[in-house]
């Protein structure tokens, strides 16, 4: 266990060293949060049945940014590099699991990240909306820790995405693909609410969903059952990616060995 | 063919557009695989927009015909640069930064478009194709009107591959500035990806001058359905500063360039 500690230490103080990179993020943050405020002052007037008020639906989407901002970009990209070159074959003859040497690392980064879009963010947000608190402030506590298993849960996915490299041959497709879902599937683009029933129902059914909606929602509808829900479907689907991810490893390691690395 | 052209920039870009596209095409399987996935890609966010129009009918006066037009505009733009003019960007910044601009340097020909040219992008002709679907079904353009919409996407393809020179060449001036570049190119992508009609007053009025996104995802769907002299000599006036100042910006930088060591070559 200590050397994944490490591991993530070790992101964690790259990151620490990246601050223009940090500082882009920040902007774009601050910018993408002025869009959303554009966006909800003007459909925010209409009456819909979308459940949300203002300071919720740019909360929601500060938690929902902060996902995607506070990722490592080109993960997939770093993998899909390492199975083509055949250094991935190097990597597997370290003492650690490269499933979850990747997940440390990409969970360090978002220790640094985490709380910097966060303060950031709600300063942004206390600025357009004049110090006004969403619904359920409170659940922080409860929501951080969820956003790390969300964040466990999407690197799972990018993982799998670049070792699907092995039959895809170019994994960036796949990556589109799957982002998209993020976005629409996962609310980070917008509350599921926003959806006809039938496409919400879908939605949540979908790990997208688990990593995005149900974590980001409890900021205006928490309660501890929902709370629990969320933290069972993270669960769930961060066994079944764990799962699915050690299966293609497996096939991989075979493949590598029979044709020498 | 390329020989039978007299001019030589244009027979050198002939050349080296061939060169590219048949670089592209060799990978028969990745080009088919990335030209499907981005249309499927493109057609999966309007689903999602599709949705929210379902809820709202209309946003700020637009329909989801004005917004499906903004979207085909952004995305043929982006293909323009995408296929054309792809070194412009990350390209850019990744050989300065690794001090690999030599190459470019030593050919006998102009640096700038030597590397704006060099690349193309598979997936943008899966923007192109979807671009061309999306403006076609959105039944905004008619036969008076395309002349409007053929300048809206010289505008566009102007601002995406003036953007690019610009933030590819940010390197020349503060080193490991890559990234920055790219985060700064995604929030104008970011911005032109929703309807333009949200913003209003003072976001508008910057969106159309300082950092000109709403070039494309605003005025081009306000022109469609009136069109106005003053309006669109005011996107040329704005596409053709952005165009020239990143050409500067570019030229300025290179003469802080310094060379990398590493030794490779260049076709």
């Amino acid at each position: 266990m200590r050397k994944y500690v490490t591991i993530m230490r070790t992101a964690a103080a790259e990151q620490l060293l990246r601050m223009k990179s940090l500082m882009a993020r920040l902007v774009l943050l601050a910018v993408m949060l002025a869009v959303f405020n554009a966006f909800w002052n003007v459909v925010g007037t209409e009456k819909t049945n979308a459940d949300i008020s203002a300071v919720n639906f740019i909360w929601y989407l500060l938690l929902g940014a902060i996902l995607q901002f506070g990722r490592p970009e080109g993960l997939h990209r770093r993998i899909e590099e390492d199975v083509r070159s055949g250094n991935i074959a190097y990597l597997m003859m370290r003492p650690v699991s490269f499933i979850g040497y990747k997940c440390c690392e990409s969970l360090g980064t978002f220790c640094v990240r985490l709380p910097v879009l966060l303060i950031a963010g709600a300063g942004i947000i206390s600025f357009l909306t004049n110090g006004a608190l969403p619904s359920d402030i409170k659940a922080l506590p409860v929501i951080i820790p969820l956003l790390f298993g969300s964040m466990l849960l999407l690197s799972l996915g990018t993982v799998f995405i670049g070792l699907s490299t092995l039959y895809l041959q170019d994994s960036l497709p796949l990556f589109w693909l799957v982002q998209k879902g993020e976005y629409i599937l996962g609310g980070l683009f917008f509350p599921l609410t926003f959806y006809p029933d039938a496409l919400f129902r879908f939605a949540l059914a979908t790990p997208f969903g688990a990593a995005g909606y149900r974590v980001t929602s409890l900021i205006y509808h928490y309660t501890p059952e929902n709370a629990l829900t969320a933290a069972l479907t993270l669960g769930f689907w961060i066994t079944v990616m764990t799962g699915l991810n050690h299966f293609l490893f497996y096939i991989l390691k075979r493949k590598v060995s029979v044709n020498g690395g | 063919m390329a020989a039978d052209i007299k001019h030589p920039h244009l027979r050198f870009l002939t050349r080296l557009y061939k060169t590219a596209f048949e670089q592209t095409l060799s990978l028969k399987a990745s080009f088919i695989l990335r030209v499907l996935f981005m249309i499927v890609n493109n057609l999966i966010m309007l689903i999602g927009w599709f949705a929210v129009f379902g809820t709202f009918k209309t946003i700020n006066g637009w329909t989801f015909s004005d917004f499906m037009f903004m979207t085909g505009l952004v995305v043929t733009s982006f293909s323009i640069w995408s296929i054309f003019f792809r070194g412009a960007g990350i390209y850019t910044a990744r050989l300065i930064e690794y001090g690999e601009l030599d190459t470019y340097l030593l050919a006998p020909k102009n640096i700038l478009l030597h590397t704006l040219c060099s690349q193309t992008d598979p997936a943008g002709f899966g923007d192109l194709l979807s671009g061309i679907i999306l403006l076609t079904a959105s039944g905004l353009v008619s036969f008076g009107n395309v002349g409007i919409l053929l300048f809206c996407l010289i505008v566009g393809a102007t601002l995406f591959v003036s953007l690019n020179i610009f933030l590819g060449s940010l390197n020349f001036y503060t080193a490991d500035s890559t990234d920055f570049g790219e985060r700064l190119f995604y929030l104008f992508l970011n911005i032109t990806g929703y309807p333009g009609c949200i913003y209003g007053g003072t976001a508008k009025l910057i969106l159309i001058s300082l950092l000109p996104a709403g070039l494309i995802s605003i005025l081009p769907v306000e022109q469609m359905h009136h069109a106005n002299a003053t309006t669109l000599v005011w996107m040329f006036c704005i596409a053709a500063l952005a165009l020239i100042g990143s050409v500067l910006f570019f030229y300025a930088g290179l003469k802080r360039y310094a060379s990398g060591n590493k030794i490779g070559g260049k076709l």
